[in-house]
C-alpha cells in the first residue's frame, strides 16, 4: 500500500498544527490509518514550524518525515519553502503561500529577505502552486484564516475533496470562527484550478 | 471510540484509566504536556512540584500510602530526581508508582541528549519503551500491576519523537483502585536490613526477566529470516518501513531486565542480526555480552553517518542498509536565511538583557546564565552570557567564580542570570548556600511570574495553582532577606535607566546583590493583581521626521515589533507591538512616541 507524506511548514503563529489536525482528523474519518508529528520546540518565539503527516489505507511507520520524502511540501510562508524543499520527493508537489514573515536577522538588518525564491522552487518543481493566501483570507475578513485556505488547496491537491470537512472545522474549531473557516477552505481549493 | 493522541496525550490517558490518583511533574521539553493533560482528569489530583526530585519523591509518598502514582519529567530531569530515583530500589515500594521519562534524541530543547535506558539497568528496576501513543496507555497499565505485584518504581521511557506523535487510541473507562496494603515492615535502608533487600531486589529481577521472555510487549514478527532486526521505540517503524517483509523483527518494549532468552531464539532462527536502536548502543552491548554476534552502530559510521546522536530516520536505514541515496532538490544556500527563536515583542527579558550588554561593555565581567528563555540573551543581538550548565547553576557558578576571582585580587565581578520558576527548582539552594558561605556575586533574578519557556506552566510565584485557582505568590525578596542578604534592589526591566542603574551599583560593590528584574511574561494569563500593576497597552509608533533610519533600535533590542521600510528608509512598528517602550528609550534620534492607543 502506498505511504503519503504530508509536510507543512510555516513561521510560530501561523496556524499549522491546526490545519495538520484538521487535515489528519479528516483522514481519519475517511478511513485512513494517519500519524501525525509537531516540531513546536520553540515555535511561540516565532521559530520555523513543521507539521508532519503520514497516512496510508495500509499500515503506516513512521510520523516523521526526512530529506526527499513528501509527497507534497505546503510552505505557508516564502523563504521557508526554499528551507524545506529538500524535503520533498522528486516529482512531488509544492503549495507556495506567496507571503512573507521577516526572520529577527532580517528585522536587524544582518540579512536581506531572499528575492527569487518562487521562481528558484518554479524552476525546480514541476507542479507548483503559488499565491497569496493571506490575502484572500483579509478578503473574507480575518487574515488568520490564510492556514485554512491553504488546506483547502493542499486537500485538492491530495483529491480528497470528498471527505465531508465541514464537519471536521466544525469539531476542531470554536463555533464562532466555524462558518469563516470553512468559507477559507473552499476559497483555497477553487485557487488549485 | 478512537481517539487521535499524541504520546503525551496518551500517558494522561493510561494513567487516568490505570485509576491512578497522584501526579506531580516539574515542566520540561518534551515531556510539559503530560501534567497539563492529566490535570484535565479530576479524578487525579495533579500538582506542578518546584523540581524533579521533590516530584518524585511526592509521588513515593503517594505510593506509599497506598495509591497508584506517577512522576514526569524530561531527560535531564532524572538527573535531578536520580537521588530518589536510585535510592527506592532497594526499599521498595507498596503501592503503584510509575515514572515518565522523556529522552530527547536531536536534543531540541534539552542541554544534553543522555540515554536514560541505563538508568534502568543502573537501578535494577524495570523499563518499558514505547513506540506509540496506543503502547503508551497499554503499557502504562500493565505498569502498574508490574509496581505493585513486585513493589517496585517501573519507568517508562519515552523520546520526544513519541511524545511529540499523534496515532490512534482505543480508549476503555477507568478501573477505580482501592489502596494497596501497606506493610508495617519498615523500608528504612538501615544496614542490617540491606541484606534482606539485597535479595528482594535480585528475586526481583529474575522474576521480572520471566516476565519480560514472555511478555507481549517483547514479541517476535517472522519474516524473510536472512534478517532479523532487533529494535525498540520509534527506530522499530523506521526498520519496518525500510525493510517491509523482507526482514524479521524482534520488537522490544520492555527493555530491562532484557528479555535475553527470547532474544536467543530468534537469533537461532535468523541468518543475520541488525540492531536498530537511537543513542548508545543499550541493546547492542546486551546482545555482545551475551555471545551473540550483530550488526548495529558500526553499520552506520561505515555509511559516513553518526548513530549515537540525534535521531534515526527511514533515510538512514536505506543509506547505510541499502547504500541507498534519498534524492531531492537542494535549498539555494543564498536563500537561507536564518529563523531563530527570538524573544517575544514586549518581552520583558529584553529589557533586562539590553541593560546587562550595556554594563558589560564598561566593566569586565563574566555572566553565568541558567536554563530558560534567557538562553535567549546568550545568542545575538545581546551575547550576554558567558556559560550555562544545568538548572539554578548560575547562582553556584557565580559564587564560585567571585570567591575564586577574589583570592586571587583579580578584579572581575561574577553575575548570575536565573529566572523565576529555575530559582524556585535549584537556584534557592544555591543562593542560601552562596549567603551562608559570605559569597560575593550579583544575582540577576528574571522574575516573569511565569514557567515560560516550556509554555507558561504555573509555579510558586506565579499566583496559581496548575488547575487555576489563585494562591499567594511567593515573594523572592522576602526569601532573599531570610538568608541575610542586605542588597536587594526590585526593578521594571522595561525601565532601562533603572535597571541599568541597579547593575552599576552592584558591580560597582564587592558584595552580594540581589537584583529582581519584575515584569510578567507577555504571554502570561495575568492575576487580577497584575493585570492592575502591569501591561497599560500604549502602543508605540515611529515619527517619521525624526527617524533617521539608523536601525540602532533594530541592532541593539532585535524585537519582533520593530522592521525597517526599505522605501521608506525608516523603522516601521507593526502589529506585534505590545508598547513595553523599551525601543523608545534608546532610540538616538528620539523618533519612537506613544501612539495614545
Amino acid at each position: 500500500m502506498t505511504i503519503n507524506k504530508i509536510l507543512l511548514a510555516g513561521v510560530g503563529g501561523q496556524g499549522t498544527i491546526l490545519a495538520a489536525k484538521i487535515l489528519s482528523n479528516g483522514l481519519l474519518d475517511a478511513g485512513y490509518n494517519v500519524k501525525m508529528s509537531e516540531i513546536h520546540g520553540m515555535s511561540q518565539r516565532g521559530g520555523s514550524v513543521t507539521s508532519h503527516i503520514v497516512y496510508s489505507k495500509g499500515e503506516v511507520y513512521a510520523p516523521v518525515i526526512d530529506k526527499g520524502e513528501a509527497d507534497i511540501l505546503v510552505a505557508f510562508e516564502e523563504m521557508e519553502a526554499n528551507r524545506w524543499i529538500e524535503y520533498l520527493k522528486i516529482g512531488g508537489k509544492v503549495v507556495i503561500n506567496d507571503y512573507q514573515i521577516m526572520s529577527i536577522p532580517i528585522l536587524v538588518g544582518a540579512f536581506e529577505y531572499p528575492v527569487g525564491v518562487k521562481e528558484y522552487i518554479k524552476e525546480n518543481v514541476e507542479d507548483c502552486i503559488i499565491y497569496n493566501a493571506s490575502e484572500i483570507a483579509k478578503e473574507l475578513g480575518n487574515e488568520k484564516v490564510m492556514n485554512m485556505v491553504l488546506l483547502g488547496s493542499l486537500i485538492k491537491a491530495m483529491y480528497l475533496e470528498h471527505i465531508d470537512w465541514e464537519k471536521v472545522i466544525r469539531d476542531n474549531v470554536k463555533a464562532q470562527f466555524a462558518d469563516i473557516n470553512i468559507k477559507a477552505l473552499y476559497k483555497g481549493m477553487e485557487s488549485v484550478l | 471510540m478512537k481517539k487521535f493522541l499524541t504520546g503525551n496525550e496518551a500517558v494522561a490517558r493510561g494513567v487516568y484509566e490505570a485509576g491512578a490518583t497522584f501526579a506531580s511533574a516539574y515542566p520540561g521539553t518534551p515531556s510539559s504536556e503530560i501534567l497539563k493533560e492529566i490535570g484535565e482528569y479530576r479524578e487525579i489530583y495533579s500538582e506542578w512540584a518546584t523540581n524533579e526530585k521533590v516530584s518524585l519523591e511526592a509521588a513515593i509518598g503517594s505510593a506509599q500510602a497506598g495509591m497508584r502514582s506517577m512522576a514526569a519529567m524530561k531527560v535531564v530531569g532524572l538527573n535531578v530526581a536520580a537521588d530518589p530515583f536510585m535510592s527506592i530500589s532497594l526499599p521498595g515500594i507498596d503501592g503503584g508508582l510509575i515514572l515518565v521519562v522523556c529522552d530527547e534524541p536531536g536534543y531540541y530543547s534539552s542541554q544534553d541528549e543522555q540515554d536514560n535506558r541505563i538508568f534502568a539497568e543502573f537501578s535494577n528496576m524495570p523499563m518499558f519503551e514505547p513506540s506509540d501513543s496506543q503502547e503508551v496507555v497499554d503499557m502504562i497499565k500493565d505498569a502498574y500491576e508490574i509496581s505493585e505485584k513486585h513493589k517496585t518504581l517501573v519507568t517508562l521511557r519515552m523520546t520526544g519523537r513519541i511524545c511529540h506523535s499523534k496515532s490512534p487510541v482505543l480508549f476503555s473507562d477507568r478501573s477505580e483502585k482501592d489502596p494497596e496494603k501497606i506493610s508495617k515492615e519498615p523500608k528504612v535502608p538501615l544496614p542490617a536490613a540491606m541484606v534482606g533487600m539485597f535479595a528482594r531486589v535480585n528475586k526481583r529481577t529474575k522474576d521480572l526477566t520471566e516476565w519480560s521472555n514472555n511478555s507481549k510487549y517483547n514479541f517476535i514478527e517472522y519474516n524473510n529470516k536472512d534478517i532479523g532486526i532487533i529494535s525498540s521505540g520509534v527506530p522499530y517503524y523506521y526498520a519496518k518501513e525500510v525493510f517491509g517483509d523482507k526482514a524479521s523483527y524482534f520488537k522490544i518494549g520492555f527493555s530491562y531486565p532484557m528479555p535475553v532468552e527470547k532474544i536467543k531464539e530468534f537469533t537461532n532462527n535468523v541468518k543475520k542480526v541488525i540492531v536498530i536502536e537511537e543513542l548508545a548502543p543499550y541493546i547492542e552491548d546486551y546482545l555482545k555480552n551475551a555471545g551473540i554476534e550483530c550488526v548495529g552502530k558500526d553499520a552506520f559510521v561505515e555509511a559516513g553517518l553518526n548513530p549515537y546522536s540525534g535521531e534515526y530516520s527511514v533515510p538512514m536505514l536505506k543509506k547505510t542498509f541499502f547504500g541507498e541515496n534519498v534524492s531531492y532538490i537542494a535549498a539555494k544556500r543564498e536563500f537561507v536565511v536564518p529563523r531563530p527563536p527570538a524573544l517575544c515583542a514586549g518581552c520583558p527579558h529584553r529589557g533586562s538583557f539590553y541593560a546587562l550588554s550595556q554594563i558589560r561593555k564598561k566593566y569586565d565581567t563574566i555572566v553565568h546564565g541558567d536554563i530558560g528563555c534567557y538562553g535567549l540573551g546568550a545568542i545575538p543581538p545581546f551575547m550576554a552570557v558567558d556559560n550555562v550548565v544545568c538548572m539554578g547553576a548560575s547562582i553556584s557558578m557565580a559564587h564560585g567564580s567571585q570567591t575564586s576571582f577574589n583570592r586571587r585580587g583579580i578584579n572581575k565581578r561574577s553575575i548570575a542570570v536565573i529566572g523565576d520558576s529555575t530559582f524556585y527548582h535549584t537556584g534557592i539552594n544555591s543562593l542560601m548556600n552562596t549567603a551562608y558561605n559570605k559569597g560575593t556575586p550579583v544575582v540577576c533574578i528574571l522574575d516573569n511570574k511565569t514557567t515560560a519557556m516550556t509554555g507558561h506552566q504555573e509555579n510558586p510565584g506565579s499566583g496559581r495553582l496548575l488547575a487555576g485557582e489563585e494562591v499567594e505568590p511567593f515573594v523572592i525578596e522576602d526569601v532573599c532577606a531570610s538568608f541575610g542578604i542586605k542588597n536587594i534592589t526590585i526593578v521594571n526591566p522595561t525601565n532601562l535607566k533603572e535597571s541599568e542603574d541597579a547593575l552599576i551599583k552592584a558591580v560597582e560593590s564587592d558584595e552580594l546583590h540581589v537584583i529582581i528584574f519584575r515584569y510578567p511574561c507577555v504571554m502570561k494569563r495575568l492575576t487580577d493583581k497584575e493585570s492592575k500593576d502591569f501591561y497599560k497597552p500604549n502602543k508605540v509608533k515611529i515619527n517619521n521626521e525624526k527617524c533617521i533610519g539608523c536601525k540602532v533600535c533594530l541592532k541593539l533590542i532585535g524585537c519582533p515589533g520593530l522592521e525597517f521600510d526599505k522605501e521608506k528608509k525608516k523603522v516601521q512598528v507593526n502589529s506585534a507591538c505590545v508598547g513595553c517602550g523599551i525601543c523608545m528609550q534608546i532610540c538616538p534620534a528620539n523618533a519612537i512616541e506613544r501612539a495614545g492607543v
